[in-house]
């Protein structure tokens, strides 16, 4: 049966094609079974010796493969997922997670969105700051497909305009700030600010996607500048490293000042309490002593008097002179005494030759009396 | 046999491919025209399955969804004189499908071309009037707003609608990129060393009041410690005064006798005195008086 096979296969477009109907298709693709069946049938009457049973497996074939090409219609949908049915091309459904059946290929076609998944974007570029600077920026932005219908039907390439809108948007944010701001305490603010216009863009083109977060990865100035930054940097360590050396001079200082202050303080006290009770010693001394002179005054004068000069007189050199005689020029040599008084006792000699020379003691009595040598 | 059967399934074969050739489907993300001869019969086709005439009618197809070209470094001249390089994207749709397809022959290409030349033109009648700065810092609107209705006005004879402009990127030229690089190197090693200035000034401060703060520490000790002498030395005399008031004339009899106790007599002393000194009385006479 050569013609046989190719013509049922050929048949299977037949099947199918016509079939625009929801409910109805079933009964066309039937009715058009049953004509064929009759066709071949009819044919094989004419010579063919197995027109019987030939007719029944053509049905049986056909109905096979309408089983078959029903059966293709089953699909499943995940959790994340939603399914999008189009029917020659026109939306007719959205599916949500688990088993469905749609008209199979070519009247049904379903477009699976996961709307769960996080997928993320990096980019990195070097952009103008509003001072005229300029600065690289590595932004990461995270979204999902949100809304599975728009994702599909309403911008071609949703991902590269995503690019496209983020690069813009974060160069808008920079070119509004100056380099200190984004380099330093703006980073926050830029971030939001980024990801609420990224936002803001994409829903005027309905993309469907819905951004998770903005990250600025990186924001670092250009490798040419990079060596100049870091001196800054270090310049503001050094600073704060002065004052704390400053501090710590300050630390040391004031509170030995307050130690030395406190020394000054109890030495003067000291010096108080010593003066007054110096003071109070010394007067009681003299009060007693004063009480006990008033009962003898002439002798209790005398006997200090002669005290004191014996004291006096006991431990020093002496050089008697009788002023009385007065004319004479008496030649003292006075730097000769004190000469003597570090030690040597030649001028004792030298002075007096008349005298007998006296021990090596320091004390030494030296008298001249001019008044005897004049007598004779 | 094979001759009975053979025109049948010729006839069948053709009759499909008519059948079939007579549907066409239009998808969702699509637009189509549907011309006989070249004349446009319908533009108007929603998705979903349509019907036309086999063999003599034709069907194109276009995008319905917003489509998006890139001009990469276009330069512009600023107000100034500067030259800028800018990156910017259209976004468009067809609008008018049938003006569309007359003037741009349906080939998105004709059509990026054509929206990039007005869009350009655009831009450059915005950024001549700006400086540098302007355009970097300036919000979308200032930039692409009356841009937008302006160019949108020129493209509309293309059947098609300017959905956006933007600007993706604003670079210098390299010579311009060389000279910031030298003022940010330069602007950093000024707060480099405003830092470092500002951090040794205060340090200074902080050690100059450190010194203060010590020499009036003792200062004050020193004011509060002589006024504690002076008080102690006030008692003292206070004390001295009130018993040698008692006797004057002994004390200072009293008093000389100290002093001449502690200021003479020492070994190195040389006392030259005169033997007719009281002291000497008895020396002289010891008969006595």
């Amino acid at each position: 049966m050569p013609w046989n096979e190719p013509g049922g296969g050929n048949r299977n477009p037949w099947e199918r094609r016509p079939g625009q109907g929801g409910s109805e298709l079933d009964e066309i693709v039937r009715g058009w079974q049953r004509r064929l069946a009759g066709i071949f049938g009819g044919g094989g009457r004419s010579g063919r010796p197995s027109n019987g049973p030939g007719g029944l497996n053509w049905g049986a074939i056909a109905l096979l493969i309408a089983a078959f090409w029903g059966a293709t219609g089953f699909y499943m949908v995940d959790a994340a997922e939603r399914a999008v049915v189009l029917r020659f091309g026109r939306y007719v459904a959205t599916t949500e997670q688990g088993l469905h059946w749609r008209w199979p290929w070519p009247i049904d076609r379903v477009d699976k969105v996961n709307v769960a998944k996080n997928d993320s974007i990096e980019d990195k570029t070097r952009m103008l700051t509003a001072d005229e600077n300029l600065v690289d920026i590595t932004i990461a932005v995270q979204f999902i497909r949100a809304d599975p219908l728009k994702i599909l039907f309403n911008v071609r390439d949703p991902e590269s305009t995503l690019k496209d809108v983020s690069e813009s948007a974060i160069r808008e944010a920079i070119g509004q700030s100056t380099l200190d701001f984004v380099l330093g305490a703006g980073r926050q603010e830029i971030t939001e600010r980024t990801k609420g216009l990224i936002q803001k863009v994409l829903d005027s083109y309905q993309t469907g996607v819905q951004i998770i977060s903005v990250n600025l990865t990186d924001v670092s100035v250009p490798d040419q500048v990079a060596p100049a930054q870091k001196d800054a940097i270090k310049a503001r360590e050094d600073r704060d490293r002065f004052g704390q050396e400053a501090q710590a001079y300050t630390n040391d200082l004031v509170p030995r000042a307050r130690g030395l202050a406190s020394r000054q303080l109890q030495d003067a006290q000291a010096y108080r309490a010593r003066v007054i009770a110096e003071a109070e010693g010394d007067t009681s001394r003299f009060g007693q002593l004063l009480s006990a002179y008033q009962k003898a005054p002439d002798v209790t004068r005398q006997r200090l008097y002669i005290e004191t000069v014996e004291t006096v007189l006991g431990r020093s050199r002496k050089v008697f002179l009788d002023t009385k005689s007065g004319g004479n020029v008496l030649y003292l040599p006075i730097d000769k005494l004190l000469d003597k008084s570090t030690g040597s006792s030649d001028a004792a000699a030298l002075l007096a030759p008349g005298m007998p020379r006296g021990s090596d003691t320091p004390t030494e009595t030296i008298t001249v009396d001019p008044r005897a040598r004049g007598d004779r | 046999m094979p001759t009975r059967i053979f025109p049948l399934l010729v006839t069948v074969i053709v009759a499909m491919l008519l059948l079939t050739s007579a549907f066409f489907t239009v998808g969702q993300t699509e637009l189509a025209i549907r011309s006989r001869f070249g004349a446009i019969l319908n533009a108007d086709y929603k998705p979903g399955l349509h019907m036309r005439l086999p063999l003599v009618d034709t069907v194109r197809k276009f995008e319905r969804r917003i489509l998006t070209k890139n001009f990469p470094a276009t330069s512009f001249l600023t107000s100034e004189g500067k030259i800028l390089n800018v990156d910017f994207y259209v976004k468009w749709r067809i609008a008018d499908i049938t003006a569309y397809y007359r003037s741009t022959g349906g080939i998105e290409e004709n059509a990026n071309s054509r929206l990039g030349e007005i869009v350009k033109n655009s831009i450059k009648g915005v950024i001549t009037k700006l400086t540098i700065q302007q355009i970097v810092a300036a919000e979308r609107a200032a930039v692409t707003g009356d841009l937008l209705s302006n160019a949108n006005r020129a493209v509309s004879g293309l059947g098609v609608e300017l959905v956006d402009v933007r600007v993706r990127r604003i670079d210098l030229p390299e010579e311009v990129t060389d000279s910031v690089y030298s003022r940010m190197k330069q602007s950093f090693a000024a707060q480099a060393a405003k830092l470092r200035a500002e951090g040794q000034g205060s340090a200074e401060a902080m050690r100059a009041d450190a010194d203060r703060q010590r020499t009036e520490i003792l200062a004050a000790a020193q004011r509060d410690a002589q006024k504690i002498r002076g008080d102690g030395d006030a008692q003292a005399t206070d004390i001295y005064a009130r018993t040698f008031s008692r006797d004057p004339e002994f004390y200072r009899f009293y008093r000389s006798l100290q002093a001449y106790r502690n200021s003479l007599g020492r070994d190195t002393d040389i006392i030259v005195i005169s033997p007719d000194s009281e002291f000497f009385h008895y020396l002289q006479k010891p008969s006595g008086r």
